[in-house]
């Protein structure tokens, strides 16, 4: 019992117990008072304060620099305390009881049939997982590594921001909420106790303690979607929820192999041994549901049918980072296992091309957004797959850039939602004029995604130039990074149409979701400047020491010195300048009596003095409509290409859904062959 | 020649002098390109400087705008072109490079699209559309060259034995579409023709008129000169080989240009898409090692 | 820069009520065989590149408002060129119950072009005056147009906002 309570004595450790319960406590606390506005908003607040500061404090108190390598802060406990032995691992087996049950519970609940069924696989691998095999002497319940660091890190930043932005968005979107929604205590129960299990799942190394969080973020995420009741949430709800139990059972799978087989029961087991390639396969297929990659991608698309501050928070930032974190922390100890790491690269670049070129096919801006995720996540796992430090680097850096701006851009969605009434990327007209702020913050998160100094491009680039090697992927990188470029473009360009204004646009927002934007976005600009500072200090050497060996080191520099030389400060400066020099344009250039309408041969139905004096323009005339046949007014309709012609999405998905189904097939065969040939 | 060697050893004289030469070098390429057509078509046309006469035209001109935000985009696309061309002269990433010219191009492409006018709106759809046909050639070709020099960066290339053309022929080939695709050649000038009564006008430059089409004409120029470049770059050992490919390379590209109606975008895409892409690919093979 | 104005003018025409001859005429001049582009003349789709306007045709009631809106949308300096006798006094038209009359009742005219139709010399004459009238001008010119003569009624209410296309469809399936 001593040697329990004086492994508690660290701050760290008080630190780490705190983040996870006091999320799910706060979001308690918040069910109770949720009739009273005020207190509820203040509770909030301060949840996001707690996880932003809590997060930040737990990565500096757990980060020990010694001889120049950034440390793993472990949590070691002695399996049995006390005087009767009182296993600690029950605790955990417990916990894992508890979450299980529950999804048993929803399961009988809703009737379906099949939750019940996987359900009870897992419960049934659980139990089998912790009774077979042999107890260790010790165990290492958490454990935080770069990794890690890095995801706590998201989770508090980006989870802070859009629980902040989810108060005044929920407060309004209650005032609409359909018939049979549920009750905003609900939603920040399980919204704030995300966080919680979010961080919980990113330090737990213990298999017992990962599968609850595991499972406790995919009940959350059940929860959240079916939020506002009704028939099509219902289904998406319990379609996630399926395909994230299949996942669940997929991992509880690997978990109950590495104890049959004595090779421990934590991430440490993970050791590259060919006894462990089979559980390591399981687990990364795990991951591929809980990423969404193809072939489960359905159901986070599905998912865009909730709240957005939930598709902000799990379905882009944090929820689907599990996976590839999970992905990133199997793949480098089986760099051995080339076909095995090869067909694992080849789901993400599948999935990276495929999410893309799907996301050309969309007008609906979450669905885009969706798209747009899965093909980022696809290219994490892509990534993880190669095996070259370098890779590996950009894999993080992307995890990182990737949640900063997906959540940003998800929550400019989802209040040009609440004041357009719609999430059509085509009826986005004249937003500069309506809503200048959100217009600027989400075209600063677009170009994030495009720009050459932002982190997401330079991750790309790396993605890229890590891959010379295999041919099979750099196909998919080339026409999927075009795919890419397409439908920003499209979608940049509809946030821009507009018209004249002499006067200056205003936006009324409220103070914390401008906060919240505004938050957002300069970390956005700030990592943008120092993305390339960033990169080579951080995330280089984080790669560095994943990659175990010196010679991985050198190989790192090696790789690494061209891309270091690469001036970005040119880049900015030539952003910078280009900026400075349309303002001063703007100002010099710009007078009324300079502006015209657009061409529309001749047939402006708006004259010059009513473009420029909207108090002439009684009819309410816009640049863009003109005279048609007999004396009409009509207006011009812009519309983007969406391939609809030539593509069915559901078609397509089938497709590709079908070519992904055959990887995984030949990644199961590729590691029973590994196993069989060693 | 001491100033010569000067300009050509300090990075920051060789950026000023290429910011400089750049654009005129593109003028001359397109008045070239105007007496070039002019006399294939059996008339005398317009002299070697028209190109010249018209920027300097237009910058004389009123400033007519339809808003604000149409010039800034204006702006940042000739900038983002200088900088692809700065980047290019210090021997820069390729890929990165590729990445800065892609990002002005979409500047444009944001710019036509911010007006509402239905002309400029096709017109930058059908760009995007170029972006996405020959994005994947171009980003093919940059790892042939990094396949033979085992780098990305620009540089390594003039530090070769062997001129490129020997080792990608293909690739030269297909560098060829994505150029006419480019210079808005026919049958690829389906975003904005130089000719005038095309079925969206002007396409992406309508809404731009004086000084701003100045401003696209010489990054436009800009352009020219670094894909002329590029090809150069395919003969680096002797300039003038270089320069004389180029050429070749270039009157290819008119006389397809003359020669050829326009065709639909779908067309383009498929046509990219298929046949310089699997050249690249198949140049692609015989270089892996 | 005025001298380089007259090296390089652009032509955008418009035809505002003609026969479509002088239209297919001008047109005509144009192609390679007259070689309009030594002069650097080059024939442009719309006002906004263009420097001299040339009109075919007289205006009616219809139609005037098209030609302001053309000629207000063209930078200056500019020049305008009333290709044929419509485009100057009405010509045959004149006394239609509809036609306004010469273009000159609705923008200023610089160079007029006799003939029905004009020949090509004479076309390609007139615009190379225009480029003479057009060296002159500075682009402080002023360029929007006075009030038209004839009223136009505008129509009493404006369409409704169209539904999003086929193609965009929210699916929340």
């Amino acid at each position: 019992m001593e040697k329990v309570i004086s492994s508690l004595f660290g701050m760290t450790h008080w630190v780490l117990l705190a983040m996870v319960i006091a999320p799910i406590l706060l979001g308690g606390l918040t069910f109770l008072v949720q009739k009273r506005e005020k207190l509820r908003t203040l509770l909030i607040w301060i949840s996001a304060a707690i996880v932003l500061a809590g997060g930040i404090l737990l990565v500096w108190l757990s980060t020990g620099n010694e001889e120049g390598i950034v440390q793993t802060w472990q949590w070691n406990v002695p399996a049995s305390i006390g005087k009767y032995g009182f296993r600690l691992d029950l605790l955990s087996f417990g916990l894992e009881s508890f979450v299980l049950l529950a999804l048993l519970y929803v399961g009988f609940k809703i009737e379906n049939g099949w939750v019940v069924f996987l359900g009870l696989i897992q419960t049934g691998l659980a139990v089998a997982a912790h009774f077979v095999g042999e107890h260790e002497d010790s165990l290492v319940l958490f454990r935080i590594d770069n990794l890690t660091r890095i995801l706590i890190l998201v989770t508090a930043v980006v989870g802070s921001a859009i629980l902040i932005f989810s108060i005044n968005y929920m407060k309004e979107h209650e005032k609409h909420a359909p018939e049979g929604a549920g009750s905003l205590g609900r939603f920040y129960f399980f919204f704030i106790g995300f966080l919680g299990f979010m961080l919980g799942l990113v330090t737990s190394n213990n298999f017992s303690l990962f599968s609850t969080f595991w499972e406790a973020t995919t009940l959350c995420s059940y929860a959240l979607i079916g939020q506002d009741g009704g028939e099509a949430r219902r289904i998406n709800a319990t379609r996630a929820l399926l395909i994230n139990s299949f996942g669940g059972v997929l991992m509880l799978a690997g978990i109950f192999l590495l104890k049959v087989n004595n090779c421990g029961e934590d991430f440490q087991s993970l050791t590259g041994a060919s006894v462990t390639v089979l559980p390591a396969m399981l687990l990364c297929m795990a991951a591929f549901t809980k990423s969404a990659l193809f072939p489960f991608q359905s159901w986070l698309l599905g998912a865009m049918v909730a709240p957005t501050p939930v598709s902000a928070l799990l379905h882009a930032a944090t929820m689907v980072k599990a996976g590839v974190y999970l992905v990133m922390r199997i793949s480098p100890h089986y760099s051995d296992y080339k076909l095995f790491m090869m067909m694992i690269a080849f789901t993400g670049a599948l999935s990276f091309a495929g999410a893309a070129f799907l996301a050309c096919t969309q007008s609906n801006a979450k669905k885009v957004l969706a798209y747009s995720t899965i093909s980022n996540l696809g290219l994490v796992v892509a990534c993880a797959g190669i095996e070259s430090p370098l890779a590996y680097a950009a894999g993080l850096s992307i995890i990182t850039f990737h949640a900063v701006s997906k959540g940003l851009l998800f929550l400019c969605v989802g209040r040009i939602e609440q004041k357009l009434g719609s999430r059509d990327i085509e009826k986005m007209d004249g937003m500069p004029y309506k809503m200048p702020f959100t217009t600027m913050v989400a075209m600063i998160g677009m170009m994030s995604m495009l720009l050459p100094p932002f982190g997401m491009l330079l991750s790309k680039w790396l993605a890229i130039e890590a891959t010379i090697h295999s041919p099979f992927l750099l196909v998919f990188l080339a026409t999927g990074s075009a795919f890419t470029v397409y439908f920003w473009a499209k979608w940049m360009g509809h946030m821009q149409i507009q018209g004249y204004h002499a006067d200056k646009p205003v936006e009324e927002i409220s103070k914390s979701m401008k906060f919240s934007l505004g938050y957002l976005a300069i970390l956005v600009i700030v990592t943008g400047l120092l993305t390339m500072m960033i990169f080579r200090n951080v995330f280089t050497t984080m790669a560095a020491e994943t990659f175990p060996g010196i010679d991985m080191v050198a190989k790192i520099n090696s790789l690494y010195h061209e891309q270091a030389e690469f001036p970005s400060y040119l880049v900015l400066g030539c952003l910078a300048l280009g900026l400075l020099f349309s303002a001063i344009f703007i100002a010099i250039l710009v007078k009324n009596k300079n502006i015209r309408p657009p061409y529309l041969c001749g047939e402006n139905a708006i004259t010059i003095e009513e473009e420029l004096n909207p108090e002439k323009n009684k009819l309410g005339l816009r640049s863009y409509d003109f005279y048609s046949a007999g004396g009409k007014v009509e207006h011009a309709v812009f519309s983007s290409y969406y391939f609809q012609n030539y593509i069915n999405e559901n078609r397509v998905s089938k497709y590709l859904n079908w070519i992904s189904w055959l990887s995984m097939i030949v990644l199961l065969g590729c590691v029973v062959a590994a196993i069989t040939i060693k | 020649m001491t100033y010569i060697n000067m300009i050509i050893e300090s990075p920051l004289l060789r950026c000023i002098a290429v910011l400089i030469l750049a654009p005129t070098i593109g003028t001359l390429l397109s008045g070239f390109d105007r007496k070039f057509t002019a006399r294939l078509q059996g008339r005398v046309g317009p002299s070697f400087w028209q190109p010249v006469y018209d920027i300097l035209k237009l910058f004389g001109k009123q400033q007519i705008l339809v808003h604000r935000t149409q010039l800034a985009y204006a702006i940042l696309h000739l900038f983002f072109m200088m900088l692809t061309l700065v980047l290019l002269v210090l021997g820069q990433d390729l890929l990165m490079i590729l990445f800065c010219q892609a990002f002005s191009a979409l500047c444009l492409v944001i710019a036509s699209m911010s007006v509402r006018s239905p002309y400029s709106w096709i017109g930058s759809q059908r760009k995007i559309l170029q972006m996405l046909a020959y994005e994947p050639t171009l980003i093919l070709l940059i790892l042939a060259v990094y396949l033979q020099n085992n780098s990305f960066l620009g540089f390594k290339v003039l530090e070769r034995d062997t001129p490129l053309i020997y080792s990608m022929p293909l690739m030269f080939i297909s560098l060829l579409f994505v150029i006419a695709i480019e210079f808005e050649k026919s049958p690829f000038d389906v975003a904005s023709s130089h000719h005038a009564h095309q079925e969206i006008v002007k396409g992406t430059t309508l809404e731009f008129s004086g000084p701003f089409l100045g401003l696209i004409e010489v990054a436009h120029a800009y352009e020219m000169a670094m894909f002329f470049g590029l090809m150069v770059a395919f003969w680096h050992t002797s300039i003038i080989m270089g320069i004389v490919l180029a050429l070749i390379g270039f009157i290819l590209v008119l006389i397809m240009d003359n020669i050829c109606a326009r065709l639909t975008s779908w067309w383009m895409v498929r046509f990219m898409w298929t046949i310089p892409l699997t050249l690249s690919l198949a140049n692609l093979i015989w270089l892996w090692r | 820069m005025s001298k380089f104005t007259g090296k390089s003018p652009w032509v955008v025409h418009f035809n505002c009520n003609s026969c479509n001859g002088c239209d297919i005429e001008f047109l005509a001049c144009l192609t390679p065989l007259y070689d309009a582009e030594r002069f650097g003349v080059l024939h442009v789709g719309n006002p906004k590149h263009a420097d001299i306007l040339v009109v075919t045709g007289s205006v009616n009631k219809k139609n005037m408002h098209v030609l302001k809106n053309v000629y207000d949308q063209i930078p200056a300096p500019k020049a305008v060129v009333a290709m044929g006798v419509c485009a100057a006094t009405g010509g045959l038209f004149a006394d239609c119950y509809n036609v306004v009359g010469g273009i000159d009742k609705v923008i200023p005219v610089d160079v007029h072009v006799p003939g029905c139709p004009p020949k090509p010399e004479a076309m390609l004459d007139g615009i190379v005056k225009a480029v003479e009238i057009l060296k002159k001008k500075t682009k402080e010119t002023e360029t929007v147009t006075e009030e038209l003569p004839v009223v136009i009624v505008k129509p009493k209410e404006l369409p409704a906002e169209t539904a999003a296309p086929a193609t965009a469809k929210e699916s929340e399936k």
